[in-house]
């Protein structure tokens, strides 16, 4: 599965880390593709302002997001009604399946794309608002041990899907947009280092297709694979956070095991975040020099703030708040629960963004490539934290 | 000046935060 390409066939002209209702009109109507990537014409609200065009897709991101909340409590209740055990599914997954239905069956409205491109908007404000139900001190000590997996995690993602790629013979700015995106927070990634390493529109969206791809499968996989273990929930929180790629997917994977584990997944995928800056940097000066254009890199301090993702320090400083006793116990639950809703928009948004049927068109190799990698890098990131799970301890 | 995802995901959760804090919002359900 993959998500719609609507982003990637529009990369060489917008800043994909601005949400499409902030950006300006790009390129001939007849070129614009829809989220399915049909290539069919979109009707464009001219005239329309940016909020109100996000309207109605933030509508339907809500009521997929609630219909996976009322499916969750409606089967609950009727479990309990018929004194019935019926397994506990939580709202994730039914709102990623309520989505993945729309957009496989019926389609996402054109009306309703701009507002389901939100969902990452409301994935950020959701990891903004949960620094209140971090305290500050724990921050430094998840993160400190979060780092160390990191630097681990990042070393053998780069090392496999480098040796991966080569061995099946891709072309090299794939094969370092794989490693980016497996190495640090998938589309993000991506996104920001095809840019600096001048790569194709082509290898982004293979790039991008492949990480989406093993991003929604994990959302089934890795909570299995933590029950199997008995893992805690703070290690598979950190499990996830270090082995799945994609943010919105880490989040919704962690949530589906535990709301704690959720958590420590958003923990450790911000952490992941954080150093997303210094590897494309170390990408780009690498692919400045195969170019011999000496420095490619001006002023490396400004190339890392700008690469940096800025709500990490959202989450920080509403962490310190929280932790300066700034809010009461009311005030914490509200924010936390400020944060859930923003979440259910983000589980929404993952369902209606992935299509199965754009699997075909993304060639076998580069996902071949992309799930023995991801396989790979599972395994030594379950190990590396199975190891380090004395420091919960 | 144009503000990134990153920057308005931020701005809106300030927004939040002064909201729950002023008590203009109060009792999120869930």
């Amino acid at each position: 599965m993959v998500t719609q390409m609507s982003t990637v066939t529009t990369l060489p002209v917008i800043d994909a880390r601005r949400p499409s209702t902030l950006r300006e009109p790009q390129g001939r109507p007849e070129h614009r593709r829809g989220a399915t990537g049909s290539g069919r014409p979109q009707p464009v609200e001219r005239g329309a302002p940016p909020w109100v065009q996000i309207v109605p897709g933030t509508i339907l991101l809500a009521a997929v997001g609630f219909a996976g909340k009322i499916a969750e409590q409606s089967i609950g209740a009727y479990g309990r009604a018929h004194q019935l055990t019926l397994p506990n599914i939580e709202y994730v997954l039914w709102a990623i399946v309520f989505g993945l239905i729309v957009s496989n069956t019926v389609g996402v409205p054109a009306v309703c794309r701009k507002g389901v491109d939100t969902y990452e908007f409301w994935l950020k404000v959701g990891i903004v608002l949960l620094g209140v139900r971090f305290l500050l001190g724990d921050v430094v000590k998840l993160g400190t041990v979060s780092l160390v997996c990191v630097a681990l995690e990042l070393a053998v993602a780069i090392l496999v899907m480098t040796a991966l790629g080569r061995a099946f013979r891709l072309p090299p700015k794939l094969i370092s947009l794989l490693s980016i995106g497996s190495s640090i927070c998938g589309v993000s990634a991506i996104i920001a280092a095809k840019g600096a390493i001048e790569a194709d529109d082509e290898d982004a969206s293979y790039a991008i297709a492949a990480i989406l791809a093993l991003g929604a499968v994990s959302l089934f996989v890795f909570p299995v694979i933590g029950h199997a273990f008995a893992m805690s929930d703070q290690a598979y929180g950190l499990w996830v956070g270090l082995a799945v790629d994609n943010t919105a997917e880490a989040t919704a994977a962690g949530a589906l095991f535990s709301d704690t584990a959720g958590r420590f997944a958003v923990l450790a995928k911000t952490t992941r975040n954080a150093t997303i800056g210094f590897v494309v940097l170390g990408y780009a000066l690498h692919w400045a020099r195969v170019r011999a254009r000496g420095a490619g890199v001006g002023n490396k301090a400004a190339f890392l703030w700008e690469k940096f993702p800025k709500f990490v320090l959202g989450f920080v400083i509403v962490s310190a708040l929280a932790t300066a006793g700034l809010f009461t116990r009311g005030e914490v639950a509200d924010l936390a629960n400020l944060s859930r809703w923003a979440f259910l928009l983000t589980f929404a948004g993952v369902g209606l963004r992935t299509n199965v049927s754009e699997l075909a068109r993304q060639g076998w190799r580069p996902l071949i490539v992309g799930v023995v990698g991801e396989c790979v890098i599972a395994v030594i990131t379950l190990v590396m934290v199975l190891a380090a799970a004395r420091a919960f301890s | 000046m144009r503000l990134s995802l990153d920057w308005w995901a931020v701005v809106a959760a300030g927004l939040a935060v002064v909201l729950v804090k002023s008590g203009i919002v109060s009792r999120i359900p869930w």
